[in-house]
């Protein structure tokens, strides 16, 4: 009998891969997207990623357990499939290398100035091949043992509240310059990783209490992400917001302790376990596709085309705004993918369902 | 077996490839600059004018004999400045532990935001380097050894972080200077050191309008202001008084303040701001007639004391109003008593030189010591 991944697992499992190196830089794009109070653009995007993972569910309740790969495969042919397998991995997995690319670009700014960015990135890629070929139930306990080594992170916002003040967040809702759309695309793109839930849904248990962790895991990274941002409204003020690149890391440089000062750098590289799990789940499920478009090529070779492939790719990004940009159109594509995905399904699922009844 | 040690092969050899890294960092190379200083400066013949940075180098490990190694470059920005100051040691100057920069009074009239600017970019700069104004000129100081003390950038961080927690200087690091400096409805303040003889001495704060300095608040008046600023958690007021012809002298020790603000528009439109400060205090120290284990005489100093600090708050307010440096965020609380529209039609600089700002202060005795 196959091991079934436990609802405990999957709660860690949604902050691990919804969270990540996004966070550095949310509270500046709530402040640039949305304005004064733009933190409080974090539940509505929240309710949006409630209602995606709703959907989820129907699949799942209507599926009765079915993989997505079976639902859509029994009804549809592959010939057509195909070309919108092709799509879905080429969206998923540019964005997971481009976020572990982020990260790599981050921590050169910050400690390898003049560091080739590949060099660093080759280290990423090594840690990624290594923990992908052990298969999901590995990466799922991989990603419980992250969440415990991180965990503690989001208390570090405490710190802050000395100089914490409501004055600043200021009485004014969405007002200035705002671009509210781009701004949506941008905050749900750094809490993408949802969508993994689909892909598990053959891993889980029958009529366990899979969504209710998926659901909580996501509201906890939503808190996170919350807390975070209202904390940077109240220490920085909106007008310096928009002129911090990553707030979080001049909130986390900040911080001093008795023993060890410009503990920024450490923090910093406490975020590799959650961008790892984001990029090691984007490919998981890159795999299953390419799986079912290269039926009998071996996991292992797959992976590493994958890593290899997207490796490559990731070094044409550069620069962090030429990055910035391209996770910009990602993003977008991939938030369509999340809804017409399990639309399209619960599409298939009822003619199904007609064509047994008849 | 052999899987693991592939891969530690793998990583070994991964691992030797980050020493042909150009990052590294050999400790006893580097030179870790603690304070660095900006002037003006213009040539006699030459009426361009430039900057004139100092920094001072820690020696740690050296044998020169010398404490620090003090560097100086005159160029355009700061960034050059950087690359003539490396020229001139044998180390790799790095600013990672950067604790003061500090600002000539000329240089601080001009403006300071492009010197903000660089410090808070530099990724390897920490956000609590503390920003100072020195009366006079600030490379002039740094380059000063004062025998009895630790090593000049040493001393002036410790008297600094020593004034900072008794609230005889505001909050001091670039972030706090930064954030004031951008935000809507407050300006930004700095302390202000300078030589006496053979030791330095806080001269006061720098009230700066926008990023320029304006004016500045005496040393006898910093607790007041600091209270005017924001919560008191510590400090120490001497106040003097006429009581019946005689000079009488008080000291509230352990300092605690509370600060209220409230906006009210009069019937006109005005703005009326109303500031309540809360002091409370032990009096460790009384020179005069009162009995301090008499409820009425306790009474009587406190009403003194009252008058007396609301009559030196509401000079302070008047003096920043003058001089249209918004230091203690009244503007802040302003926009918060508006809509966003009405408080961007409005000029606060403009309104606030004219504003009703009144204050009211009360003093609150704890205790008078374990002396009856």
């Amino acid at each position: 009998m196959r091991e079934k991944i436990n609802p405990y697992h999957i709660f860690m499992l949604m902050y691990m891969v919804q969270s990540g190196v996004g966070l550095f830089s949310l509270p500046r794009i709530t402040a640039e997207y949305f304005g004064t109070n733009g933190w409080l653009a974090v539940l509505v995007v929240s309710f949006i990623v409630c209602l995606n993972i709703a959907l989820f569910y129907i699949v799942y309740r209507m599926g009765k357990g079915r993989s997505v790969f079976d639902i859509m495969e029994s009804s549809v042919s592959k010939f057509v499939l195909f070309p919108l397998y092709a799509f879905v991995i080429f969206v998923i997995s540019l964005t997971g290398c481009l976020l572990g690319k982020q990260y790599i670009l981050m921590f050169q700014m910050i400690s390898f100035q003049t560091t080739p960015p590949y060099i660093l990135k080759l280290f990423f890629e090594i840690l990624l091949y290594f923990l992908l070929i052990k298969g999901i139930y590995n990466i799922v306990k991989a990603s419980t043992v992250f969440f415990y080594l991180t965990s503690w992170m989001p208390f570090l916002m405490l710190y802050h509240l000395g100089e914490f003040e409501w004055q600043r967040l200021t009485p004014f809702l969405f007002q200035g310059e705002t671009s509210m759309i781009q701004g949506i695309i941008q905050i749900m793109g750094s809490l993408l990783g949802y969508e993994v839930s689909l892909y598990l849904i053959p891993y889980v248990e029958r009529n366990s209490p899979f969504f209710r962790a998926v659901v909580l895991g996501s509201l906890y990274t939503s808190l996170v992400y919350l807390v975070v941002c209202i904390v940077s409204f109240g220490f920085f003020g909106f007008t310096m917001l928009l002129h911090l690149n990553f707030p979080l890391f001049d909130l986390f440089a900040f911080i001093e302790l008795p023993f060890v000062e410009r503990f920024e750098n450490l923090l910093f590289i406490f975020f590799i376990f959650k961008v790892l799990i984001t990029t090691i789940i984007s490919f998981w499920i890159v795999q299953l596709y390419l799986g079912r478009i290269f039926t009998k090529a071996h996991p292992k070779l797959l992976i590493f085309m994958i890593v290899l492939a997207t490796y490559i790719v990731s070094n044409f990004a550069d620069t962090l705004t030429k990055l910035s940009r391209w996770l910009h159109y990602l993003f977008a594509m991939h938030i369509s993918l999340n809804f017409l995905i399990p639309i399209v399904l619960i599409i298939l699922l009822n003619i199904q369902k007609r064509q047994e009844v008849t | 077996m052999c899987g693991v040690l592939r891969f530690a092969c793998l990583f070994m050899a991964l691992l030797l490839l980050c020493g042909c890294s150009a990052d590294k960092r050999q400790l006893e190379n580097l030179g870790f600059t603690n304070s660095i200083s900006y002037d003006l400066y213009t040539e006699e013949d030459n009426e361009e004018r430039k900057l004139l940075v100092t920094t001072s180098v820690p020696n740690i490990g050296t044998k020169t004999g010398k404490q620090r190694e003090v560097l100086t470059a005159v160029t355009q920005s700061s960034k050059q400045a950087w690359v003539k100051l490396s020229r001139q040691t044998g180390r790799i100057l790095v600013n990672g532990q950067l604790r003061n920069a500090l600002f000539g009074m000329e240089l601080a009239a001009e403006g300071l935001m492009p010197h903000i600017d660089t410090l808070v970019r530099d990724p390897s700069i920490g956000q609590r380097v503390n920003i100072i104004i020195v009366d006079g000129k600030a490379s002039e100081l740094l380059k000063k050894d004062f025998p009895d003390e630790p090593p000049t950038g040493q001393y002036i961080y410790d008297l600094l972080e020593k004034e900072e927690k008794h609230n005889s200087i505001p909050d001091i690091a670039i972030y706090s200077f930064a954030r004031d400096l951008m935000d809507e409805g407050i300006d930004p303040v700095a302390p202000i050191i300078k030589m006496n003889k053979d030791h330095l001495m806080i001269d006061g704060i720098a009230l700066f309008g926008d990023d320029r300095y304006r004016t500045k608040v005496s040393f006898k008046d910093a607790l007041i202001f600091a209270g005017l600023r924001g919560d008191l958690n510590q400090g120490e007021l001497n106040v003097d008084f006429k009581d019946a012809n005689e000079i009488e002298s008080v000291t509230l020790s352990s300092v605690i303040g509370r600060r209220m603000v409230k906006v009210k528009r009069v019937q006109n439109g005005e703005i009326k701001v109303l500031l309540g400060l809360h002091f409370k205090g032990s009096v460790l120290e009384y020179i005069g007639s009162r009995e301090l284990n008499d409820t009425k005489d306790i009474a009587f100093l406190e009403g003194q004391l009252s008058d007396y600090l609301q009559d030196e708050a509401m000079k302070l307010i008047r003096h920043m109003q003058t001089n249209q440096v918004d230091s203690l965020g009244i503007g802040q609380h302003v926009r918060n008593s508006m809509r966003y529209k009405e408080w961007n039609s409005l000029d606060w600089k403009e309104a606030y030189a004219g504003a009703d700002i009144e204050c009211s202060v009360k003093v609150t005795i704890i205790n008078t010591g374990k002396f009856q």
